[in-house]
């Protein structure tokens, strides 16, 4: 534990930064002008949610992963740390955004739910992104998070109108859909259990 | 030197697998969402056209970021090509070319697939506008040359997705509400049936300028001894794109809700038997199925009644029109098993008005032998006596999957009960109906004869029992 806490200031400072400043800049400008409807609303949400997950995959870029052979520190533990700064940055982006845009439409907005929405996008894109960052080097490797998002997004615009997880607010539906999608975050998180895993072998060899 | 860049670039572009999944996965989408289920429509292509050049969008995203990556590959590995004797400007121009090439490819395959599909579906209605595709395929081919310009002005992983991003949302957002950008954007996805002419041709030539603007802003980033006229050609190309996308701003357009802005288009008429069908200019080829739902009615009727039979015309949903002494259709049309409520729709319009009823009319017809000859009308269409359950129909659609409905009580729009419904299914069982009908069609359809008085008229044996239902009766 007292290793975590120790280890939090060095990798804070390691992390990229620059992807998820850049979309809490175009989050919170798009939620500051976007029209003040339900409907635009929840479409402005959740492509800032994408777009976060998409971003915090950035962070679990550890460009000395491949060539530390004996880290004082295991690899799981580094990556999991990682993953918390990632998704503290994510609240803060989803937070804000959520809270500009929820003092500018008149109607209240179900926020609770569209938590789960943006949690959901964020883990799905940090599991992405900890699958790519494991298996290719470079800064690259961290699209894998976006793709892995936009991926997953367009197979659930696939589905026949009845199974759509994008319920509006007015949906019957809406409760039930949400607690599915809550209980669909273990998947995520399981994917960036068994990514942020020790040995990275195939790595080692290429590197 | 570009020559064999380009070629390189195209190979490593085409075994990329983002471009196709993107393609496929797209198209698999348009087909769930717009050619099965409850939206299986009839093939419209002045609406489906834009909507398959929406399409497009996605194949561009996917452009956009391959060619951003292609260019960001020279910061990655830059010990790797270093070596290399191309220079930064050859490589810009090669990846622009190899994913504009590839783009428009893919673009132009997806959309002509979705067409193809669709004509050859038949009954198709609207007009198909070469322009609008060739905007389709011109916004997947210019976003080769965004990517790279921004490649090598904002070299960052991140500017390429959240470009998009802005691209994407303000796109959806105009085409769900209007406003946002207008002709400026890469597609304005708003469509109506019947509104004043897209400004198709203009915008291709907008699409065109912004694509050798990128080229151009992508090249200035290089020294060259070419560099003042890669200027004037930048500045020559957003001159022209600002002034085409002003133009076509200044065009009036169609409202997000699918409202005509301007008058009517005109309409096409065609006589097929005692019946006048009036389509929308371009949506003639619709008329046979209309038909198809008069023509048994039309068949039943006597000679007589064949003259007064209501002319068929079709509206869109903003523009409702006058409908007295005609039975709309809309500009909507069902296709497969989806194509049943909306012929009874226009079935049941057309018994009703053949036998004095009025579908506008809320009263009750119970009791009125006119009933049961229109429900035996509706039946030659329909094969049974249709019950009195509500029956809704799709008038109007919205690109973003907005729906404009109408409704009618019953098939007929009038009240009526099990009564009827009884002594109209027996009649179709009844192989001399027809003659019966025809030849008694007079005191029938008279509201003042009862049920009662026209059983022994109709071969019928039994009684039937009145009980108001409690709207007016219908005069």
């Amino acid at each position: 534990m007292r290793l975590t806490v120790l280890l939090v200031r060095p990798l804070a400072r390691a992390l990229d930064w620059g992807p998820l400043l850049a979309v809490l800049a175009a989050g919170l400008s798009t939620s500051a002008i976007v029209e003040p409807r339900t409907g635009s609303a929840l479409l402005v949400l959740r492509m800032i949610a994408a777009l976060t997950g998409g971003a915090a995959a950035f962070a679990l870029v550890d460009p000395m992963d491949a060539g530390t052979r004996a880290a004082p520190v295991g690899r799981g533990r580094r990556q999991w740390i990682r993953c918390g700064l990632a998704l503290g940055a994510a609240t803060g982006i989803g937070g804000g955004a959520l809270v500009v845009v929820a003092n500018r439409v008149p109607t209240p907005l179900p926020v609770g739910g569209l938590a789960v929405e943006m949690a959901l996008l964020t883990a799905i894109g940090l599991a992405g992104g900890a699958v790519s960052v494991r298996s290719a080097p470079g800064r690259a490797a961290a699209l894998g998070g976006l793709f892995t998002v936009a991926a997953v997004v367009g197979a659930s615009l696939l589905l026949p109108d009845h199974y759509t997880p994008w319920t509006g607010p007015g949906d019957a539906r809406w409760d039930h859909v949400h607690h599915l999608l809550a209980g669909a975050l273990a998947v995520p998180v399981l994917v960036l259990a068994l990514a942020n895993r020790e040995g990275v072998r195939g790595l080692r060899r290429r590197g | 030197m570009t020559g064999a860049l380009f070629r390189s670039e195209l190979g490593r572009a085409l075994r990329n697998p983002l471009l196709w999944l993107v393609a496929v996965a797209v198209h698999a989408a348009a087909v769930r969402t717009r050619l099965s289920g409850t939206a299986a429509w009839a093939p419209d292509l002045t609406i489906e056209t834009v909507d398959a050049t929406g399409d497009a969008l996605f194949v561009a995203a996917g452009v956009l970021l391959g060619a951003n990556l292609a260019i960001l590959r020279e910061r990655r590995m830059p010990e790797r090509l270093a070596a290399l004797p191309g220079r930064p400007a050859d490589r810009a121009v090669a990846v622009a070319g190899a994913f504009a090439v590839l783009g428009a490819v893919v673009a132009a395959l997806q959309i002509a697939a979705y067409l193809v599909l669709r004509i050859a579906q038949g009954s198709v209605g609207g007009h198909l506008d070469g322009f609008e595709v060739a905007c389709g395929v011109t916004v997947a081919a210019l976003a080769a040359p965004l990517g790279v310009a921004l490649g090598r002005w904002v070299p960052s992983l991140v500017a390429a997705p959240l470009v998009l991003f802005a691209l994407m949302l303000l796109t959806l957002l105009n085409r769900n509400l209007g406003g946002f950008g207008g002709w400026f954007l890469p597609l304005v996805l708003i469509r109506t049936t019947d509104g004043p002419a897209r400004p198709s041709e203009l915008h291709l030539v907008y699409l065109v300028a912004v694509g050798v603007a990128g080229v151009g802003v992508a090249l200035l980033r290089h020294r060259s001894r070419r560099r003042g006229a890669v200027l004037g050609v930048v500045l020559t190309a957003l001159v022209l794109g600002v002034s085409t996308g002003a133009a076509a701003q200044a065009r009036p357009g169609p409202g997000p809700d699918g409202r005509a802005a301007e008058g009517r288009a005109g309409t096409d008429c065609r006589r097929i038997g005692a019946v006048t069908y009036c389509a929308l200019r371009g949506y003639t080829g619709w008329i046979p199925r209309w038909a198809a739902a008069v023509a048994p009615i039309e068949a039943a009727l006597p000679a007589s009644a064949r003259d007064g039979l209501p002319t068929i015309v079709q509206h869109t949903a903003g523009a409702p029109g006058d409908t007295t002494g005609s039975v709309p259709v809309w500009s909507v049309w069902g296709r497969g098993a989806s194509e049943r409520p909306y012929r009874d729709f226009l079935a049941g319009d057309v018994a009703a008005r053949a036998t004095g009823l009025d579908t506008g009319e809320r009263c009750d017809a119970s009791g009125q032998a006119r009933t049961v000859v229109a429900l035996w009308l509706l039946g030659q269409v329909t094969g049974r006596a249709a019950g009195p359950a509500t029956i809704t129909v799709t008038i109007a659609t919205t690109g973003s999957g907005g729906r404009t409905l109408v409704t009618r009580a019953t098939p007929l729009g009038v009240s009526y009960g099990a009564g009827e419904i009884e002594h109209a299914s027996r009649l179709l069982t009844m192989p001399e109906a027809g003659r019966r009908i025809r030849a008694h069609w007079s005191v029938l359809v008279d509201p003042a004869t009862p049920i009662a008085r026209a059983l022994p008229l109709l071969g019928l044996s039994g009684h039937h029992h009145d009980s108001p239902l409690g709207p007016p009766r219908c005069a």
